[in-house]
């Protein structure tokens, strides 16, 4: 037995040698990795305490689920996991959709031009999402906001939007598509111009136009990056930006029908109950169920081209 | 087909329309912003929010920089951090992120593995607190807002992107000199790969430019306040402000600005990042291009 | 290649050592606190932490930590290390000090802020019964009965109530110009409503104004709950509640409270008429809108006697208050600021000897409270004048212990202590006064109604949306997050409370 398992682990080690040289270079990185992510990984078990302090987090009572209770056993269960989903769905899309679009279009113009637009574009993507929300309140406060002003001035009643939850899923998607447009857009710009210029001529050559270059050539080029990045997003799909739906919203009850996600209602549970086993349980089902998405869709996509994958 | 020239310069200004009207969307929001920030409080009350102030002040800057020596102590400290954090992280993020690249490394799927396992997996905020303040004690030190960033799983990702297209061709030759992987690495790999660092090293900047979380967390020292955690807490505590600054000093109340000094705030904060941007950008772009090239 | 390799180390290097630099300063610190030196009382020097919230860092405390140490070095030989954090952050941090178990010995606590019962049943405070008993001996005879039946918990005391404005008191504050202007004799006013007539012609005059403040802390409702007579077991704005005088102690859904319905309707209608702002249920500056002119009066739930200055220093508008309805003594009312002793306290016997001396001693008190006199201050007489650009001025005397041993600020007149002494004496104390709620058996519930509640009740209390239709829904979908289970259990805990204690 024992042989055979030595044998078989040489053979091995013949087709692939263990590089040292490499794994010291991986070395400094990987500790870092373990430092702050792996040993807080004890945190895990939090979710399944009841938390007395007398007896410490790590000696506290076992519950079981009884953390998790909360989540299902709610009438929200269903709008906060709806609101999650569609609206990161909507947002992941949109975002990919556009940005490969713009990219491709980008792609047509002199270098000079692109400069200035994508200075631009990125400018939003620095910008905090404390600072997107008082953007957000110059254009939409009720008072002094620019739209309604304008409204106003047309003649029209002015809406209060805080209090008007069902144009919500748009604001917080344009919100959204112009903090991340002009990172997305530069992402794929950037896959799209190393692209060597010869096919593309050779292309041409052959007659293919320019829809055709742009289908056959570019978007395959683009692939890899593109189902990086959707699969990033998938993992996270169960996540919401708490900063996003929290400042941008000016946590308005009005607006909860729409804009309440997992990550803002467990915030608010937390302030009342003041329990970290139920905030850190809510935490735990969100990292499973991406976790299980990503694992899926990885499946999916090694199957059909295993240099996609992520692992 | 062979296309016009005609059809070819009006798709050029349909374009450009397209990409100059999406341009002025992203700005033109942030001016209103600026716009506010020198506006006179009763003005921006009563008008409301415009592109050019309604009447022109400075009092909301005059406000925000009263204590300039705790402002620019901020400063330091957020530059130190920015500036220590980002290249040790970059330092870092690369290395593994080029070792993970290898397609002839023996771990390399396990590592990316454990690589992407963080980025949905994490033990919770609780958890972090008690390792960094209790194994590590990082609390009131400037590493407490340094090292937690070292390594972000989705920038090694990315880093992995970029080092993917590196021939092996390339790594191949320099190992039959003799070459040790360390100096593969740094003498040839990162050479070539320079936009990779300059983008990396760029949103690893903004990573520690941006936080205020950490150093909320971990800082009870004034020394060691970095400057968006100290806007932060004036823009929380503006009313507790304006009534500890009423207090003994006779100062006419209605002159100290609320939401002008706020938008004031945001200015100071997001203002120096967007004046360094622009020239780093001229890096940037070269940097993609030299990319291209290579490709 | 070999020399360009450590060139870049010696940058690390430079760079980690230039960073060790600036932790260094912290690290002397800690030192020098370690040099343990026995005092002349033969006790051994001990650093009590104690988590303050505020407005963060001031610049001088570690000044005002050596003053403190100074005063304290031959007595209880004492240096007290201040956390200071700011309001909207201090929640989260001494939350993750708790949580992390973090030896630290003091901090505020109170039913709003680092909520008192839910460290309390999560223990993470210290049963300080004895520990008063034989260190505290001052401080307990100082508070009144009371105070230590609202610190109670189970029988057992886990806080010090600092001493300041106890009762509930509903006022109506309205600028003097405003009053003048109108001719409008405040003294008349009995409830609420009867600010119509005065809202009514400010709006004819000026339809750009909102006369009344309706937002943050000064939202009408809550504030003026008490003069609706009723008290909230449960938790703020959480279904539980109490109504003033009730003997056979029932436990209420509080928006079922006939009063509280009209209130809506009320509210329903101001909104409609622009007596507030439409949008209040978003804005949280409460002072903003007096500050510019746009608002004149505002509601407070706790009248005192200089309330007025108050005002003065936080919008520089001159008020007038007056106040309506009768003065309540309840289990929230106190336990709006409280020092508890936490469980990892290394030092707890210390922690409770300088809690008794800081109570205690007018000399400490102001010390912490107002920093060193010459260098942070001025006395006179009884005042204490800030210097200007004071490197450190809390200025909040009651976060840190007993108020009424602190000086008075500047516009605060001669005898405000004694005058809310006398009020706090007066008011009558609820029933219920001393129970407090433990919410730990119906957890989920909780959780599940107070989401529903931040869904509706600011929209209810500012108006937003007809009482009409929105109440019945309101109610409807707390019942079906489990507001009953949360009443009954209350009323089990009550019930049990009433049967010990009568």
């Amino acid at each position: 037995m024992r042989d055979t398992k030595v044998k078989r682990m040489k053979m091995k080690k013949a087709r692939r040698k263990m590089n040292w040289g490499l794994t010291v270079l991986a070395i400094p990185g990987f500790a870092f990795l373990a430092a702050f992510y792996y040993v807080p990984l004890i945190g895990i078990v939090i979710p399944f305490k009841q938390v007395d302090y007398a007896k410490g987090i790590w000696g506290s009572d076992w519950v079981g689920f009884k953390n998790f209770e909360f989540l299902f056993k709610s009438q929200d269960a269903f709008r906060i996991t709806r609101n999650t989903l569609c609206l990161n769905a909507m947002f992941i899309t949109l975002t990919l959709v556009s940005a490969i679009f713009l990219a491709i279009l980008m792609n047509e113009l002199t270098r000079k031009k692109i400069k200035v637009y994508q200075t631009a574009m990125f400018i939003p993507y620095f910008v905090s999402w404390v600072v997107a929300s008082y953007v957000v309140y110059a254009m939409l406060s009720p008072d002094m906001g620019v739209i309604p002003n304008l409204m106003e001035s047309a003649g029209k009643d002015p809406i209060n939007f805080y209090a008007t939850p069902k144009v919500w899923p748009v604001i917080l998607t344009i919100a959204y598509l112009w903090k991340n447009i002009g990172y997305m857009t530069l992402l794929f710009y950037a896959t799209l111009i190393s692209i060597d210029s010869s096919y593309l001529e050779a292309a041409a050559i052959d007659g293919a136009n320019r829809r055709q270059q742009v289908f056959k050539i570019m978007i395959p080029y683009m692939m890899p990056t593109i189902v990086m990045m959707a699969l990033l997003q998938i993992g996270k799909i169960f996540y919401s930006d708490f900063g996003m739906f929290y400042f941008l919203t000016r946590n308005s009850g009005a607006l909860y029908s729409t804009t309440d996600v997992i990550d803002t209602y467990v915030y608010r549970a937390l302030r009342v109950t003041g329990d970290i086993g139920i905030s850190s349980a809510a935490a735990l089902y969100q990292s499973i169920v991406g976790f299980i998405l990503v694992l899926v869709s990885n499946l999916i996509v090694k199957k059909r081209n295993n240099d996609y994958a992520i692992f | 087909m062979v296309q016009k020239k005609g059809t070819k310069t009006i798709s050029q200004i349909i374009i450009n329309i397209i990409f100059i009207v999406i341009a002025l969307c992203c700005v033109v929001p942030l001016f209103y912003i600026l716009a506010a920030s020198f506006t006179d409080e009763m003005s921006l009350a009563k008008e409301g929010y415009h592109l050019l102030p309604t009447k022109f002040s400075l009092e909301a800057f005059k406000y925000v920089f009263k204590n300039p020596a705790q402002i620019l102590n901020a400063y330091v400290v957020t530059i130190v951090v920015t500036v220590g954090g980002t290249l040790l992280s970059l330092l870092c993020t690369s290395m593994l992120a080029y070792v993970m690249a290898r397609k002839d490394y023996k771990f390399r799927n396990v590592l990316s593995f454990l690589v992407f396992f963080t980025l949905l997996f994490n033990g919770g905020m609780v958890a972090s607190y008690i390792v960094n303040t209790q194994y590590y004690n990082l609390k009131d030190t400037i590493f407490a807002m340094i090292l937690p960033y070292i390594i972000m799983p989705w920038h090694v990702f990315l880093m992995n992107g970029f080092f993917k297209d590196t021939p092996m061709a390339l790594i191949e030759a320099a190992k039959i000199d003799g070459a040790s992987e360390a100096y593969i690495f740094f003498k040839i790999v990162a050479p070539i790969s320079k936009p990779a660092f300059a983008t990396i090293g760029l949103f690893t900047a903004f990573t520690y430019w941006n936080d205020w979380w950490l150093s909320m967390l971990y800082i009870n020292e004034n020394k060691l306040t970095s400057l968006q955690y100290y806007l932060y807490r004036i823009m929380n505590n503006i009313e507790f402000l304006r009534s500890s600054m009423a207090a003994g000093v006779s100062v006419d109340l209605s002159q100290i600005p609320g939401e002008t000094a706020r938008m004031a705030l945001c200015v100071v904060a997001v203002g120096p990042m967007l004046i360094v941007f622009p020239f780093f950008q001229k890096y940037f772009v070269k940097g993609i291009t030299v990319g291209s090239v290579k490709g | 290649m070999r020399k360009k390799m450590r060139k870049g180390f010696a940058v690390t290097l430079a760079m980690v050592t230039l960073a060790g630099s600036l932790t260094g300063c912290g690290k002397s610190e800690e030192q020098k606190s370690q040099s343990t030196g026995d005092s002349s009382s033969g006790l051994e020097e001990v650093t009590l932490t104690w988590y303050i919230p505020g407005n963060g860092p001031q610049t001088d405390t570690a000044k005002v930590e050596d003053a403190i140490y100074e005063y304290l070095k031959d007595d209880l030989n004492v240096r007290i290390d201040f956390v200071e954090c700011d309001w909207g952050s201090y929640d989260d941090k001494v939350q993750m000090a708790i949580a992390s178990q973090e030896a630290f010995d003091l901090c505020y606590t109170a039913h709003w802020s680092n909520n008192f019962y839910n460290n309390v049943s999560k223990n993470a405070f210290l049963e300080l019964n004895d520990l008063l008993d034989e260190y505290g001996k001052d401080l307990k005879e100082l508070i009144p009965d009371e105070g230590w039946k609202a610190a109670t918990v189970n029988g057992n005391i886990y806080a010090v109530p600092n001493m300041q404005i106890w009762a509930y008191q509903g006022a109506i504050g309205v600028e003097n110009s405003v009053l003048e202007k109108y001719n409008f004799d405040l003294t008349q006013v009995k409830e609420l409503k009867d600010m119509e007539p005065l809202f009514e012609q400010i709006k004819a005059d000026n339809p750009d104004m909102y006369p009344i403040v309706n937002c943050g802390p000064a939202e009408l409702l809550n504030n003026y709950q008490n003069t609706l007579g009723y008290e909230e077991l449960a938790g703020s704005k959480i279904p539980g509640a109490l109504e003033y005088g009730d003997d056979s102690m029932t436990v209420v859904n509080q928006f079922e409270l006939p009063q509280v319905q009209e209130f809506f309707k009320m509210m329903y209608e101001w909104n409609q008429k622009g007596y507030f702002r439409s949008d209040s249920a978003t804005v949280t500056d409460e002072n903003m809108d007096i500050q510019i002119g746009k608002s004149v009066s505002k509601l407070t739930s706790t009248y005192k006697p200089g309330v007025e200055t108050d005002t003065k220093a936080k919008t520089g508008k001159d008020f007038t208050f007056q106040q309506i309805g009768e003065s309540h003594l309840s289990t929230s009312s106190i336990t709006a600021a409280l020092t508890a002793v936490s469980r990892t306290s290394k030092n707890p016997e210390r922690a409770m000897m300088f809690l008794n001396k800081l109570n205690t001693d007018k000399e400490l008190y102001n010390l912490v409270c107002f920093g060193i006199e010459g260098e942070h201050y001025t006395k006179d007489g009884n005042y204490a004048i800030p210097v200007e650009n004071s490197a450190y001025n809390p200025n909040q005397d009651w976060v840190y212990g007993d108020q009424f041993n602190a000086l008075y600020r500047e516009g605060q007149g001669e005898d405000d202590w004694a005058r809310t002494e006398e009020i706090n004496n007066s008011a009558e104390p609820s029933l219920a006064l001393g129970f407090s709620f433990d919410s730990t058996p119906v957890q989920t519930q909780l959780a599940s109604v107070s989401a529903v509640v931040d869904e509706y009740y600011s929209s209810l209390a500012t108006g937003m949306v007809n009482p009409d239709e929105v109440l019945p829904e309101f109610l409807e979908k707390l019942e079906q997050a489990g507001s009953k289970d949360l009443i009954a259990e209350c009323q089990k805990q009550l019930d049990e409370w009433v049967k010990e204690n009568k």
